[in-house]
């Protein structure tokens, strides 16, 4: 989850030397433009979050019309870094436990029930999928992508690296 | 005892190519050949990317492999003989997590490379490899006008029965 954030900020970044129009490009068969992907990938985690915590990160809920500038975006990433920090920050949730509902489902919508590991698997899974589109519409569109697999980020943890050959 | 969250980010990943690879096994010779700009590159070679990446990641951890998938060796590989390979994946990664507690932060050197690299960053790159590539052959389909089909955790979870919709309660009379 700490490298899904750390993609998150990384993209964000880069799309902040965008242009307005180039953060409304997109391709067929994506999610949409590159703002509104960014949107749905931060609202999106905001939303799991919401139902592995149990509680908002914060009120008003996080809706994702709300999200419309690139700045309001980038504004909720830190609500997603410090919710994924608390989660673990009694220890390894337990990935069995039975949530449900969510604070965030509106009155009158169908109430799910899942085991905590679906919407944490899905919180990895969604943002890698859609990071992806966003990297296809740079791309297609002959713009600079960045290289946002774990092997950069391993390597500014320093957790992948040149061998040393005495050893 | 539970079953680890990584064990099951890589189930996911394995399921949903074996979706992806279900769905595609229907698709024309010549469908196979489609692609889209930004993308890794055709449907079938994409695939052949992906389960080759799959062996290769599993192969750090000595995960035993009798024929691995070699994106040169066997770039003309048929859709079918690619499919072949999702079982050695599934197999490899059920072995990595079969015996005692796997350490994500064990350093695994790796003389050939003369790289060392923390266990948690191939298991890591392997979930994240897997979607972002499918999420390629996602835009391709779509793209072309074909159906994609549903392989999000919410899916997988549901045939798994750990997601589900809740009737609502009752009001007592």
């Amino acid at each position: 989850m700490r490298h899904g954030v750390w993609a998150n900020e990384q993209l964000i970044e880069r799309c902040r030397a965008l242009t307005d129009e180039q953060l409304e490009l997109t391709v067929p068969g994506t999610y949409g433009t590159i703002r509104k992907t960014l949107a749905h990938i931060v609202a999106s985690e905001e939303g799991y979050l919401v139902r592995l915590l149990g509680s908002l990160l914060h009120e008003p809920p996080l809706r994702e019309p709300d999200l419309v500038t690139l700045d309001q975006i980038a504004a909720h990433v830190p609500h997603v870094t410090s919710a994924v920090e608390r989660l673990f920050a009694k220890g390894r949730p337990d990935p069995d436990r039975v949530i449900a509902d969510t604070p965030l489902r509106r009155a009158g919508a169908p109430r799910f029930e899942m085991a905590a590991w679906a919407p944490a698997t899905q919180f990895v899974y969604h943002g890698i999928d859609h990071r992806s589109q966003i990297d296809t519409i740079l791309s297609t569109h002959g713009l600079e992508t960045l290289d946002l697999q774990v092997w950069p980020y391993a390597m500014a943890q320093g957790a992948s690296r040149e061998a040393k050959e005495d050893r | 005892m539970s079953t680890p969250p990584m064990l099951r980010q890589m189930r996911h990943d394995v399921w949903a190519t074996g979706k992806l690879l279900d769905h595609c096994r229907t698709l024309r010779p010549e469908q196979l050949e489609l692609t889209v700009p930004g993308t890794y590159g055709t449907i079938r070679k994409t695939f052949l990317h992906i389960l080759g990446a799959d062996e290769r990641y599993l192969s750090r951890f000595r995960m035993p492999c009798d024929a691995m998938l070699h994106e040169d060796r066997n770039a003309d590989a048929r859709l079918d003989e690619i499919a072949t390979h999702l079982p050695h994946v599934r197999d490899g990664v059920e072995a990595l997590f079969a015996g005692s507690e796997l350490d994500p932060d064990r350093v695994i050197r790796d003389e050939r490379r003369k790289t060392a690299i923390t266990a948690w960053v191939l298991l890591t790159q392997f979930a994240h490899h897997g979607s972002d590539h499918r999420a390629h052959i996602g835009t391709i389909l779509g793209a072309n006008g074909l159906p994609t089909p549903e392989i999000d955790v919410w899916a997988y979870g549901g045939e798994n029965d750990a997601v589900g919709p809740l009737p609502e309660p009752t009001i007592p009379a």
